[in-house]
């Protein structure tokens, strides 16, 4: 219930698909990513590269996405990471998972390839392959528009790959409604390996809920909670770029800094409003409309209208790369999606070779002639598409920042700033410890949605909300290190519970005052008729952690050393801003991984997981998996 | 302002306005009106469309026939789920 209980799987080698019942094991993950994590685990073999045809894409859905539930339109995306080898895991909004809700289907599974380029096309009952060799090497855009067109419907929701899924390109993501994109893992070359150009879905059904009157009465009372929350009206002001000011950290020039100073007012969120924003949008059923859209009436993108962005594009594109103009920004952001290139690898890649450049370790003439000084607008967005299009040098670029650096070698390794093969695109990860530790240790390789917090240094995450919440009374304060093992354990959880359930994480206690796991709780009970609270809730969040760390393990063979920062925050400390001389020490580092391993009853030496714990989540398939692996503590 | 009638509850009195420089297109309002019409979440069967094109990001909208103003109702449903106040009931 709450669910349409059944399940889309396509093969595309032999052109064929079959519609499934979920089996009962699988409840116990609740859906879209648990639910992806556990398939992929037992279906993807240890020797599958994630560009073969054995590797596996699981898009699903939750059992709130569709209902009234709010923020109820993510679409949850599970794979073999092309970037790590582990786990990839994505999310996205827009309007894509509702209706396929609303089709009667909670998830696709793709396996396969075609034998030329293909779309997926479900009409409720109606499901087909289609030719799809009109739309292959159109951008994600375009292919949006030639689809409702073919297919005279302009209610269609549509997920597709540009040209950087197409050419394979590791840095590429899949783009939902134009500008949503599910980034990690390089999703969009494993689509692509597949000769899968895009998902079209439309639906008449409904999104079923075992109480709806009870169901119904929650979400109200969710809704005027929202409705008065600092967070909610924080976010419907810019969305995550009005955190923006003075004192912000974000990265300078590949994180030569974390501190941009006078030139971060440049890139506020008054300076996007004034100039460029037209409207607010949202994405299914959202009151926080955290989204924007942008529309460029002068310089050199003039013309440009796309939806708006969030603040990694910002320190990604503005200040990573030295580039205080607001327009910059949005231009590089609109073309990834148009190109369906995911904003953190491409721009980590950049500001990694635009900062050999500046150490001569490359020159002008191995970068097609491209001067790469910093704040180079036209260089930089010319890289982008070289990487779309794997031509000259973005054919190393878009292997990836660490492979990259990998192929370029003479010293750049150092200055590649990656977490598991994976590009870094965040702010202020030397000052905020349990910020860092979220990142680090994130099972999917970097992205600080997984357990970082975004409780340091809020003014009202007193000591006794900390203590309230989450157990750590040290919630609200930036540079200790205490407490903040258990505060990212606890939200490693929380997200994947949220994940799982297929609403956004902006709508919880993510964000200032807004929902808590009770009330996700309530909403669930009355979803699948069941009383349900919070404490089974994180149950299910750690299992699905668990079944994270297990994948990770066998698959990308992780340990404890793939769980450290990389070196420049290690080494360098920040040069100015109010995180002045703070770094990550080894030292002090050790001590909170032993702690982090502590609490999710890991084996502090290696960092693998122990018996005691996967008996007590109930993981008896991983135990034996990872028993097998001989990667399995004895505790 | 883009104000529209949709329809009378009492002759010449009560006017549904959408304000379409408000609306974010989240389609809460035809959520709202399935449950209205059937308690189910299903906007197929929503008396209200809205559709936003995202080239431009303009939107468009339609109110059906089976739009009963939601009678017996304080409020009908679509405003009342309206969290950016784009749609209002005028009387």
């Amino acid at each position: 219930m709450g669910k349409s209980g059944k399940m889309i799987r396509c093969d595309l080698t032999k052109n064929t698909y079959k519609v499934e019942d979920r089996s009962p094991e699988q409840e116990n993950f609740i859906g879209g990513r648990g639910l992806g994590d556990w398939i992929l685990f037992n279906e993807v073999g240890k020797d599958v590269v994630p560009l073969g045809p054995e590797n596996i894409m699981i898009f699903g859905s939750g059992p709130l996405t569709g209902t009234i539930a709010p923020t109820s339109g993510r679409l949850s995306l599970v794979t073999k990471n092309l970037l790590s080898e582990g786990i990839a895991f994505s999310n996205a909004g827009g309007h894509f998972a509702p209706e396929l809700k609303y089709a009667g289907y909670d998830d696709i599974v793709i396996k396969g390839k075609a034998s030329h380029p293909v779309y997926l096309n479900i009409n409720d009952d109606n499901i087909e392959i289609r030719d799809a060799y009109h739309l292959w090497g159109k951008d994600t855009w375009e292919t949006e528009d030639l689809i409702k067109k073919e297919l005279k419907d302009e209610y269609v929701q549509i997920l597709s790959i540009g040209p950087g899924g197409e050419n394979l390109a590791k840095s590429a993501c899949i783009i939902i409604n134009k500008g949503r994109a599910l980034g990690f893992g390089g999703c969009g070359a494993i689509m692509g390996a597949k000769n899968l150009k895009a998902i079209v879905v439309r639906g008449s059904n409904s999104a079923q809920v075992n109480d709806t009157e009870g169901f119904m009465n929650e979400c109200y009372r969710v809704f005027k909670k929202m409705e008065y929350s600092i967070g909610t009206n924080f976010m419907r002001n810019g969305g995550t770029i009005n955190k923006i000011g003075p004192a912000l950290s974000i990265p300078y020039r590949n994180y030569q800094d974390d501190h941009y100073g006078q030139k971060t007012a440049k890139l506020s969120q008054l300076n996007f409003k004034r100039k460029y924003e037209t409207k607010r949008i949202a994405c299914f059923n959202c009151p926080i409309y955290c989204s924007h859209f942008y529309s460029i009436d002068e310089g050199p993108y003039k013309g440009l209208r796309a939806e708006g962005l969030q603040i990694n594009a910002v320190r990604g594109f503005g200040s990573n790369l030295d580039v205080p103009d607001p327009s910059f920004v949005i231009k590089c952001n609109a073309y990834c999606n148009q190109l369906g290139l995911h904003i953190d690898e491409i721009s980590s890649t950049l500001a990694w070779i635009f900062d050999c450049y500046e150490k001569n370790i490359v020159t002008k003439e191995d970068l097609d002639g491209l001067s790469l000084e910093w704040g180079n607008q036209e260089a930089a967005v010319e890289l982008i598409r070289k990487i779309a299009y794997r031509e000259g040098i973005g054919d190393i670029l878009a292997e990836g920042t660490y492979r990259a650096a990998l192929k370029i070698g003479k010293n750049s390794l150092g200055r590649a700033i990656t977490i598991k093969k994976t590009g870094v695109n965040e702010g202020n990860v030397r000052g905020k410890k349990a910020w860092a530790l979220g990142i680090i240790t994130s099972t999917r390789g970097g992205g600080h949605l997984c357990g970082s917090p975004n409780s340091e240094g809020l003014k009202n995450m007193t000591n006794y909300i900390g203590e309230e919440r989450y157990g750590v009374s040290t919630a609200g304060q930036s540079k200790t290190y205490e407490g903040k093992a258990k505060l990212v354990t606890w939200f490693e959880k929380f997200k994947a519970i949220i994940d799982s359930l297929g609403v956004c994480y902006f709508s919880s206690y993510w964000q200032n005052n807004l929902l808590s796991p009770d009330d996700y709780a309530a909403l669930f009970s009355k979803v699948i008729g069941k009383t349900f609270d919070s404490t089974e809730l994180f149950k299910i969040g750690e299992r699905i952690i668990n079944i994270e760390k297990a994948f990770n393990t066998i698959h990308g063979g992780f340990s404890r050393k793939d769980d450290y920062p990389p070196q420049r925050f290690v080494d360098e400390p920040v040069k100015s801003g109010p995180f002045a001389g703070e770094q990550l020490p080894l030292d002090k580092w050790n001590q909170l991984l032993d702690e982090y391993y502590d609490f999710h009853g890991w084996d502090k030496e290696t960092g693998w997981q122990t018996e005691n714990i996967l008996d007590k989540l109930q993981l008896t398939k991983i135990k034996e998996k990872l028993r097998e692996e001989g990667r399995l503590i004895k505790k | 302002m883009n104000k529209n009638l949709v329809k009378n509850r009492n002759p010449e009195e009560t006017l549904l306005f959408i304000e379409t420089s408000r609306c974010t297109g989240c389609r809460s309002c035809e959520l709202a009106c399935s449950y209205h019409h059937a308690k189910i979440f299903n906007p197929a069967i929503s008396s209200i469309k809205i559709y936003r094109d995202s080239k431009d990001v303009h939107i468009e909208y339609n109110f059906l026939d089976t739009c009963d103003l939601c009678e017996n109702e304080r409020m009908p449903a679509c405003v009342a789920a309206c969290s950016a106040k784009a749609l209002s009931l005028l009387n």
